[in-house]
């Protein structure tokens, strides 16, 4: 019996070998073939060079030759005849064309372009908002090029396409940054960027694709679209990562023009400021080396915020302030992000005095199945009603003004589901509940889908 | 019985396991650049871009490119994507430009000032900073 099993064993294990043997000798072989030819064809190339490089040593004999040959039509007629000469004319151009392919820089890659592109459909109950419509959606359309221009200069510039409410299209300059970059621990930016607050914000913003869920928290809205916090900033931006023994630190710090607020929408103000005193802001975060994957962070920002009524002239200031943290841990599977504001509101017209707020999000998603992920988020805002930031975001009373939505209170709760299609695109569907305080009776319920990709 | 079994199984496997085991991978970079194996991490997920005042060219290659992600990096292909497109969205930094072959990537390594590679076998004339 013994005897039996070992006997195929040895069967067993002398055709793995053989299998082994013949698969890698095989393989070998054409590597071995491939490596040869292709020696063969640098070997080539190098010897055309030194050729090319001896005829155009040779170049002012030749045009001499050249002239000489041109009054005397015999000599030119043999030389433009003679098959040597065209094969060697016909190989110098090849050449060239290859050593200048190979010479090539390899981080010359030209301008990328990249992008992303969304579209959806949006159902809601009827205690929707009559502006937010139910139906087929066309989200963003998001471009966005990395210039690289020599070392340590680079630029980037985002230009995003989409519909509001009203359906009229928007272009949007999203961002435009020019950047120098000192060393890996400091690189620093001007121009029109995404505010460094919290994770979500930088990280994702208009790219749908690389976001888990189909929304963003609501309170993070962009400020054209009700959003409460000036997402963008125009100004200075430093920014940079160092290690240390704790683990990776990364940090951020912003200057740039207070943001205003223009019949109670958010303006970031792109053409300068309203005032002399600057925004300023930070954020710090710290990687764990103890806990891969895990970043913690403080953050917090300063504006001071003028309001205007069109007609009526300025109508509040606010000195508006935001301290905060985040959290976020990603592994294979996990995806976790939370993220808390505590605004403290300073009235500096009124008699309101300082006002606290606060608004805050946790949201965790799960792969599973290598291209299922679920996904559920909870999103609280507590906005003081008699701070002067919120209320002004509501002077319009409502009628075309998104925000006034946004700068009050509210609950959501959403769960979703999101399935890629490949490392570039994805589907998602999403259900949420939305809570708002003046309105807790009539929650407002979505069901959303969506199809993104990124390129 | 069950012994014999075993060690004959065992046997049969091992020419198996020597094939795994004799894969190469090998980190090349042009002459001045000097990183550790975390670095060589970093800067092929664009946290390190520098060497002293010298600029990195991390280059990708396909031919090795799985083995690579796998025992430097640490993450499959989806996953090295992913963190590009967020790389490349949030800091404007473009990702390694990828090469078809050892040999593609050797050339444009003895080529360039900075630039850093990986392949499958150790080439002769061509520094190398890390093997695997």
């Amino acid at each position: 019996m013994t005897h039996f099993h070992l006997k195929w064993a040895l069967v067993a294990q002398s055709l793995l070998l053989a299998s082994a043997a013949c698969a890698q000798s095989l393989d070998t072989d054409r590597l071995k073939a491939l490596e040869q030819k292709f020696s063969q064809s640098l070997s080539q190339i190098e010897q055309l060079q030194k050729r090319i490089a001896e005829l155009e040593q040779r170049q002012p004999a030749t045009a001499t030759t050249s002239v000489s040959a041109t009054s005397n039509p015999t000599t030119n007629a043999l030389s433009s005849t003679t098959p040597v000469n065209a094969r060697v004319d016909h190989l110098e151009v090849t050449v060239a064309n290859l050593a200048n392919s190979l010479a090539k820089s390899p981080t010359d890659v030209g301008l990328q372009l990249h992008g992303f592109m969304d579209v959806g459909y949006a159902r809601a109950n009827g205690n929707a908002p009559a502006y937010d419509k139910s139906g087929f959606r066309l989200g963003t359309f998001d471009l966005y090029l990395t210039p690289q221009l020599g070392d340590r200069v680079k630029g980037l510039v985002e230009l995003a396409f989409e519909y509001n409410h009203d359906g009229v299209l928007a272009a949007d300059l999203e961002r435009l940054q020019l950047g120098y970059v000192v060393s890996d621990q400091l690189t620093l930016w001007a121009g029109r960027f995404h505010t460094p607050l919290g994770y979500w914000n930088t990280a994702f913003h208009h790219g749908a694709q690389i976001q888990t869920s189909i929304t963003r928290p609501r309170f993070m809205g962009f400020e054209d679209q009700g959003g409460i916090l000036p997402v963008h900033t125009v100004g200075l931006w430093m920014t940079g990562k160092f290690d240390t023994r704790l683990g990776r630190v990364n940090y951020d710090a912003f200057a740039g023009n207070s943001a205003s607020l223009r019949d109670g929408t958010l303006n970031y103000n792109a053409a300068g400021y309203d005032h002399q005193d600057p925004a300023v802001g930070f954020n710090l975060g710290l990687s764990p080396a103890a806990l891969p994957g895990l970043t913690v962070g403080l953050h917090g920002m300063q504006h001071k915020v003028n309001s205007t009524v069109a007609g009526a002239g300025s109508n509040g200031l606010v000195n508006l302030q935001v301290m905060g943290g985040y959290a976020f841990f990603e592994s294979s599977q996990w995806e976790l992000i939370a993220e808390y504001y505590q605004f403290n509101n300073t009235d500096l017209l009124g008699t309101a005095g300082t006002n606290t707020s606060t608004a805050s999000f946790v949201q965790a998603g799960y792969q599973f199945l290598e291209r299922w992920t679920g996904f559920a988020r909870y999103e609280k805002a507590s906005l003081n009603p008699g701070d002067p930031y919120f209320s002004l975001m509501n002077s319009d009373g409502g009628g075309t003004n998104y925000t006034t939505r946004y700068g009050s209170s509210y609950t959501q709760h959403t769960l979703g589901l999101r399935y890629d299609l490949d490392p570039r695109s994805a589907i998602k569907l999403q259900a949420e509940q939305i809570v708002d305080e003046g309105n807790a009776n009539r929650p407002v319920n979505w069901l959303r889908a969506q199809y993104s990709l990124r390129f | 019985m069950r012994f014999n079994l075993f060690k004959t199984l065992l046997l049969a496997s091992a020419p198996l396991a020597l094939n795994a085991w004799a894969s190469e991978l090998v980190v090349i970079a042009s002459a001045g650049v000097n990183l550790t194996a975390d670095e060589v991490r970093d800067v092929f997920v664009g946290d390190k871009q520098l060497a002293g005042q010298l600029k990195l060219v991390p280059l990708d290659n396909t031919a090795a490119q799985e083995e690579f992600l796998s025992k430097v990096v640490k993450v499959n292909a989806g996953k090295y994507a992913s963190i590009w497109a967020k790389k490349g969205f949030r800091e404007g930094i473009n990702p390694p430009p990828l090469r078809g072959s050892d040999a593609e990537v050797i050339l444009a390594v003895k080529n360039s000032l900075g630039a850093i590679g990986y392949v499958s076998k150790a080439p002769a004339d061509v520094k190398v900073i890390l093997k695997y």
